[in-house]
């Protein structure tokens, strides 16, 4: 081994071990390690920011402006209020519509996002239901985990696979869409199972929530209206984008810009600032480091190797990914998983066809989405969610959510395996 | 500098025969105009007197009455003590002995504060005002107090403006008893001190309210939805159980008596936090506010 190829690997497991043990800012250790590998020469700095997935980026950066200014119409709060009186306050039911929301919801929306809204209004209508809200907190982290799986744009894994593989937004939908579906309802007996016992609630509680007034819910209905317009032209654009020769990116940003013009959002700043750039500079300094384990050679002889071990058998390399994958994501950051994952698949591809490792992208994309319900670190959206809930004072433990989340992991890799097993 | 030095013995109005503080202002602003014929006029300096009177705080408690203006272009400061022949008052309150008239420039933001706190310790000074009282004429009046040696500080500090003694709270009192405090005497800050005054913590009305209301609701933009939130109504039940102690805030700036205004100025700027405790080795000696800056330097 020479020692740019030592280097790069000690600088990619440093920067892994930040990443799993936060004991540096993962934003901090990324960059860090992407100046690194310029620093080393293992590649110049033109080629370190050729690495960057722009496509990536932008549609990160477009989605985010269109959440910001989507989550301050009310439209959201207004469906999950909506959504518990359609219910009648009987909280099992509430739970699982909340649920659905939720999935819906953040298969177009980023996950996190979409617990930090959905999340704080379930814990709201949990406690005036007189209810604990932890059964609440945990459904809904899951659910967003399943429900971003679905779509191009609902989960990050997913935009760097897209754009990685030149999967449209549409394909997407088509193979993601049936085993996020049938996922979702089992989530639902799921949930009935798991939490029916737990959720007991008067009927006076319930009544409260009938009192409840959605309508007030929604303070600006101008922007709500143009903000629906748009958000309507992006996800047509998304549906049509590879017929029209267009990126999702530029769908995405292209929507960003309409709709900060149109509304004439007063306070663009305001939604700039929100916006995470911590996880953008992330996936920049990640791409970079994945780049130069590309350059030194790591993910041709991991390839190769990975081929050999394989070869004739296509289909248990397919659920290897998944099953591993989803394994892996359950306890480590599936963000740089998927990026390490895609050069190799990438290059198995060149080894084997592009053809043959179509599976592997949903395979991978399905095992890091679905994997991240595994642990309470295994998505940011369950770590959010247990966040929010510690700060209202309810705490839920690694144990309690494990005991949930990991056996509804292992549910949805069946059932991928299953829908994977009968397409390819 | 001394306040004898900044006091024009000519300008000292022994055994006024004036009803009141406006006849007394009236008294003291003729004796000015007389003797700075070039720079004060004596209609424009009553009329300024009296639109400053009428704003209110040129009475103080302690018999200590200052009516005082800021005229345009005036670069002096001009200070006419005037002594009524029998104390002057209403009844009920405490008697005023010496009426300190004073005019000075639009420039002089703290200058007035510096002089007000200096005469604020004369009339503490039973025994120094009775020397005054007795002074015959101005250039006596001058002398005792030149005797006195009282200074003039040179630059303003947290102790000239702050409200001392504080109204504080204890760290173990119950938050009824806390609320009750604030309500019955109109206050939105209070320091929380545990034994001996030692400060530990501190809250506003702000706080309270922030209390009541768990961290999931403050996430929802609006809450016009629903009229009532069951974590509040068990906060206003629990009022009698709960403590200071379970909700009070971590301190967030405490100013020492000999810190400067200019420093306090840019705090509640940067903080925006109207309310700062002041203490001393630990102890609590006052409170300073954003309304004793707009009373004692802005509009002093």
């Amino acid at each position: 081994m020479n020692i740019q190829l030592i280097a790069v690997l000690a600088i990619f497991a440093g920067v892994y071990f930040a990443i799993t043990t936060e004991l540096v800012n993962k934003t901090a250790a990324a960059l860090l390690g992407a100046m690194l590998v310029v620093l080393l020469k293992v590649m110049d700095q033109e080629s370190a920011f050729r690495a960057i997935d722009w496509n990536v980026i932008f549609l990160l950066i477009g989605m985010m402006i269109i959440t910001g200014v989507a989550k301050r119409t009310g439209l959201f709060q207004w469906i999950a209020i909506k959504a518990a009186k359609l219910a009648r306050g009987e909280p099992v039911a509430v739970l699982l519509l909340l649920s659905v929301v939720t999935a819906v919801i953040s298969a177009f929306l980023d996950n996190v996002t979409t617990v930090l809204i959905v999340v704080p209004i379930a814990i709201l209508i949990a406690v005036e239901l007189g209810t604990s809200p932890v059964p609440f907190v945990i459904a809904l982290a899951i659910a967003s985990n399943v429900g971003g799986t679905a779509t191009l744009i609902g989960d990050p894994p997913n935009i760097m696979i897209g754009s990685a593989a030149g999967i449209s937004f549409s394909a997407f939908m088509a193979n993601n869409g049936p085993v996020i579906l049938v996922s979702l309802a089992a989530f639902c007996v799921f949930a009935i199972v798991a939490f029916r016992g737990k959720l007991r609630v008067t009927n006076e509680r319930k009544a409260r929530i009938m009192e409840f007034d959605e309508s007030k819910a929604i303070e600006d209905k101008p922007l709500l209206m143009q903000t629906l317009v748009v958000l309507g032209l992006v996800i047509a654009g998304f549906l049509v984008h590879g017929a029209l020769g267009l990126e999702p990116s530029t769908i995405a940003m292209a929507g960003a810009a309409l709709l900060l013009v149109v509304t004439r959002f007063d306070d663009v700043e305001g939604v700039l600032a929100e916006m995470e750039w911590s996880t953008i500079l992330f996936f920049m300094g990640l791409f970079i480091i994945v780049e130069g384990l590309v350059e030194v050679g790591v993910m041709g002889t991991l390839s190769a190797k990975l081929l050999a071990a394989t070869s004739g058998h296509a289909s248990l390399t397919m659920y290897v990914v998944l099953w591993a994958s989803g394994i892996i994501s359950a306890f480590v950051d599936n963000i740089p998983f998927v990026a390490t994952m895609i050069p190799l698949i990438k290059d198995l591809g060149s080894g084997m066809g592009s053809a043959a490792v179509e599976p592997l992208w949903w395979a991978l994309s399905l095992g890091a989405c679905l994997g991240g319900n595994g642990t309470i670190i295994g998505a940011s959206a369950n770590v959010v969610s247990v966040g929010l809930a510690r700060k209202s004072g309810y705490a839920i433990g690694f144990k309690e959510f494990f005991k949930y989340g990991s056996l509804f992991m292992v549910i949805t890799l069946a059932i991928s395996s299953a829908f994977l097993a009968l397409r390819w | 500098m001394k306040l004898s030095s900044l006091i024009d013995p000519h300008l000292v109005v022994t055994g006024a025969s004036v009803a009141n503080l406006d006849e007394a202002a009236g008294a003291a602003i003729r004796t000015m105009s007389e003797h700075y014929r070039d720079s004060v006029s004596f209609d424009a300096a009553l009329a300024a007197i009296r639109a400053r009177v009428s704003l209110g705080g040129t009475v103080l408690p302690g018999g200590l009455a200052i009516p005082h203006a800021r005229l345009p272009g005036f670069d002096d400061i001009l200070i006419a003590p005037v002594i009524p022949r029998a104390p002057l008052g209403e009844a009920g309150q405490e008697p005023v002995r010496i009426v300190w008239v004073m005019l000075l420039g639009t420039g002089t933001a703290t200058l007035y504060v510096k002089v007000l706190s200096v005469i604020a310790k004369v009339a503490a000074d039973k025994a120094l005002t009775a020397a005054l009282l007795a002074a015959e004429n101005g250039p006596a009046f001058v002398d005792v107090l030149e005797k006195s040696g009282l200074k003039v500080e040179k630059d303003l500090h947290i102790a000239d403006v702050m409200t001392s003694p504080a109204v504080s709270i204890p760290v173990d009192a119950s938050v009824k008893e806390l609320l009750d405090l604030m309500f019955s005497r109109s206050i939105h800050y209070l320091p929380v001190v545990e034994a001996g005054d030692r400060l530990v913590g501190e809250l506003s009305v702000l706080d309270v309210i922030d209390a009541s209301i768990p961290d999931y609701a403050r996430r929802i933009s609006n809450l016009k939805f629903m009229d009532e939130l069951q974590p509040m109504e068990q906060f206003l039940a629990s009022e009698e159980t709960m403590k200071v102690r379970e909700i009070m805030k971590p301190l967030n700036g405490v100013l020492a008596p000999a810190d400067s205004i200019v420093d306090l100025a840019a705090k509640m700027a940067k903080t925006r936090k109207r309310h700062f405790p002041v203490a001393e080795g630990g102890r609590l000696v006052g409170i300073v506010s954003a309304t004793d800056i707009l009373a004692k330097v802005l509009r002093a």
